[in-house]
């Protein structure tokens, strides 16, 4: 026998290479992404392209479905508008809320804990059928809201979802409500941050307010940046309480993109139509997103970068 | 010793997995998808339990869902090549899965007698067929009707009559919500289904023969549709668009509503739901109509999937369900009158009393004058044009819009562009 000649392995010594273990063990997550994601995320791409409605093969009709939805479909557009209006203010709202009240908690007094639980709760159940009934409940004409105002002398007869002024409001404060799970990053981010620098500030007699804006907001500037995608992916995607609280209505002032898709693929039997408005969307999130990437650089301070 | 346990933990794995294959030789096993209320699933259960009794050799695998999410989860199913055996068909989209090659036609086996049809009229299977070809078996006669709170009606000492006018309705209305503040959400719909009815009383349909087109081009019919609405919004008794309280359709009979158009089929499931005394009357006649907006349809259809390979098994299931006197002790009326005249016979016997005034309600619609003649399936696109004619009436009652007979009239236009564009795709 020559010693050092090559030849090639064995199937046991192929399966006891370093990171065959590794891939064995990710398989199943990996197929699950294969089967759940990946494929239809290529199917939903040809799909754009045809006529589907599911009970018969998909017919090919080129950028005829794009055209229907720029032109000819007066919803598409509305639910566009909504869907960006309710992203414009939840976003902002939702993250400011989450901060102040991450300051707060960050005093850490003795209740912080239960503190932290209560505001997150909210965030694990929230985007459940049973809390979107218990919202209509709530703000149904005769509901607990209006009652409230009526036991405090306030006008109690508000349409709040019923009054296209409203509706939406009252869909975003369901988001705001929400705000938990962010709240708990900026917790660990504003905790995160050594005390030398407050201590340092103090001595050189800078104020709360001046800390917060010199110190604190810059250092936690990549976690904003974070939970900011986050939180814009998130509500352009939204669909859960429209969907279970109003149907788009009144006067689809509530009408989200994905409400209105919904309706398009599974009410009109018109799944072409809606892969088309999917990947539409898909677009547009990501442009988003590159748009918030570029301008990080402007604002978001990375402490290992050093700049 | 470890590889020996390996092999003998694969033997027994192989086994397991090739038990039930061997197990299910014996048994024909069939799937069935049904929609309904809970007051429908527990007796379809034990409908299905007595099936399965009589005849051994097949097995149900039974699945059900509400109303709202049928149609989505048909349709997933059908795509993925896994359409039910036996399941629930409506009216509605009869032509559209007929179209769609997803039924099985079921001449043949109703020639041969497998499906015995011989009690029921040529009339009622007719409902049944797309293109002369019959795709689904009825499985009970309904009729479109104005349930309404008879307690509250008792309470006042209002009598409604069976054949209500508007003007009567509009009355009674009136009475009803000065007294107790429930309102009507009937005159306030504006959908294409009130439409239709109002259509109905001129004689005319929603739809041409051929739903090509509208079946009417004088757009003062729906602007009179919404009219009547916004009166019954000012005057107050008409439900304002926002103040609807109900979670279900339920619930809008409790705290909403005083009446509400369903199927006749659904009143024990309603007076089930509510725990209330609800009863029923035809669909309120325009004052100067010419013929009833009722009619008699078939409230539901079973159909057998066209890629079954167990149809035999499947038929025997239809033909249970149409002239088995066993069927019946358990469903009774809810899935509205029987088609097969034995049936009708058995049934009454046993009817309560909800049962009892369901058929009597069926018996007084069929007589001549109290209904005219079942309209065509609606084409595919309907649920475009209904949608479109939900828009407009969503802004007319929230009172965007002053000029009624011009939007009417783009509706039209409209409307008929989608029909025509259908048609040509075709």
């Amino acid at each position: 026998m020559v010693k050092n000649a090559p030849r090639s392995l064995t199937l046991r010594e192929r399966m006891n290479r370093p990171n065959v273990a590794g891939y064995v063990f990710i398989l199943p997550f990996i197929v699950g992404l294969l089967v759940f994601t990946v494929i239809p995320f290529f199917t939903s791409l040809y799909l754009a392209f045809t006529e589907y409605n599911v009970l018969s093969p998909a017919k090919w009709v080129g950028l005829d479905n794009f055209r229907k939805m720029f032109y000819e479909d007066k919803l598409f557009w509305t639910s566009f508008w909504v869907t960006f209006k309710f992203a414009l203010i939840q976003v902002p709202v939702k993250l400011t809320v989450s901060l102040l009240v991450a300051l707060v908690l960050s005093r850490g007094t003795k209740l912080t804990s239960y503190y932290r639980a209560a505001f997150y709760i909210p965030s694990l159940m929230g985007s459940s059928v049973a809390i979107a009934l218990l919202w209509k409940q709530l703000f149904a004409f005769n509901g607990v809201i209006n009652q409230a105002l009526g036991m405090l002398g306030l006008p109690s007869n508000q349409r709040w979802l019923g009054d296209p002024k409203t509706a939406l409001g009252v869909l975003i404060s369901l988001g705001v409500w929400q705000f938990g799970s962010s709240m708990l990053i900026f917790l660990a981010a504003i905790k995160n941050i050594p005390a030398s620098f407050h201590e340092a500030a103090i001595v050189d007699g800078a104020g709360p307010v001046r800390r917060f804006f010199s110190i604190t907001l810059p250092m936690i500037t990549p976690i904003l940046f974070f939970n900011l995608i986050n939180q814009v992916i998130g509500s352009f995607q939204a669909f859960n309480s429209s969907y279970l609280i109003t149907g788009g209505k009144p006067l689809n002032t509530t009408l989200y993109y994905g409400v209105h898709l919904y309706n398009r693929a599974f009410n009109h039997y018109e799944m072409g139509y809606g892969s088309a408005m999917a990947w539409f969307m898909l677009l547009v999130i990501a442009a988003f997103t590159a748009l918030i990437f570029r301008s990080s650089s402007a604002w978001v301070y990375y402490e290992s970068e050093g700049r | 010793m470890k590889r020996f346990l390996t092999l003998l933990l694969a033997a027994l794995l192989i086994c397991a997995l090739a038990m039930p294959m061997v197990s299910a030789e014996e048994k024909t096993q069939l799937t069935i998808l049904w929609w309904g209320s809970q007051t429908r699933h527990d007796l379809t259960v034990a409908m299905i339990e007595k099936f399965e009794e009589k005849y051994p050799e097949i097995d149900l695998v039974m699945d059900y869902s509400d109303w709202g999410g049928y149609w989505t989860k048909l349709a997933a199913q059908v795509a993925g090549g896994q359409t039910p055996d036996i399941f629930q068909m409506d009216y509605a989209y009869l032509a559209q899965y007929a179209s769609n090659s997803v039924l099985a036609p079921l001449d043949e086996y109703m020639a041969s007698g497998a499906l015995d049809v011989s009690n029921v009229s040529e009339n009622i299977i007719k409902t049944g067929q797309v293109k002369g070809v019959t795709y689904a078996i009825s499985t009970g006669t309904n009729a479109p009707v104005m349930l309404y709170r008879r307690d509250v009606l008792n309470d006042l000492g209002i009598e409604i009559p069976m054949t209500p006018t508007m003007t009567e309705y509009k009355e009674i209305s009136k009475k009803v919500a000065e007294a107790t503040g429930l309102r009507s959400t009937f005159i306030t719909d504006c959908s294409a289904d009130i439409l239709r009815f109002r259509l109905r009383n001129y004689g005319l349909n929603l739809y041409n023969d051929d739903a090509s087109a509208l079946g009417f081009d004088d757009p003062q019919y729906i602007v009179d549709m919404w009219q009547d609405a916004l009166d019954a919004q000012h005057e107050g008794w008409g439900m304002i668009p926002g103040e609807e309280t109900a979670a279900t359709a339920f619930d809008s009979m409790v705290n909403d509503s005083w009446s509400r158009y369903q199927n006749s089929n659904e009143l024990a499931a309603y007076r089930d739901a509510t725990g209330l005394d609800i009863s029923m009357v035809q669909i309120p006649n325009l004052d100067d109509a010419t013929a009833s907006a009722t009619y008699l349809k078939p409230s539901m259809f079973w159909c057998v999937a066209q890629q079954s390979e167990k149809k035999d098994a499947a038929i025997k299931f239809l033909n249970f369900f149409t002239n088995d006197p066993d069927c019946f002790d358990i469903i009774g009326v809810e899935r509205a009158i029987p088609i097969s005249s034995e049936m009708r016979t058995h049934v009454s016997g046993n009817l309560d009393e909800v049962g009892q005034q369901v058929a009597a309600f069926i018996e007084y619609a069929s007589q001549p004058g109290n209904a005219s003649p079942l309209m065509n399936p609606d084409p595919t696109v309907h649920s475009q044009v209904a949608e479109l004619l939900g828009q407009y009436s969503e802004q007319v009652r929230y009172e965007m819009i002053d000029d009624l007979l011009g939007t009417a009239q783009q509706f039209i236009e409209e409307a008929n562009a989608i029909l025509a564009a259908a048609q040509a795709a075709q």
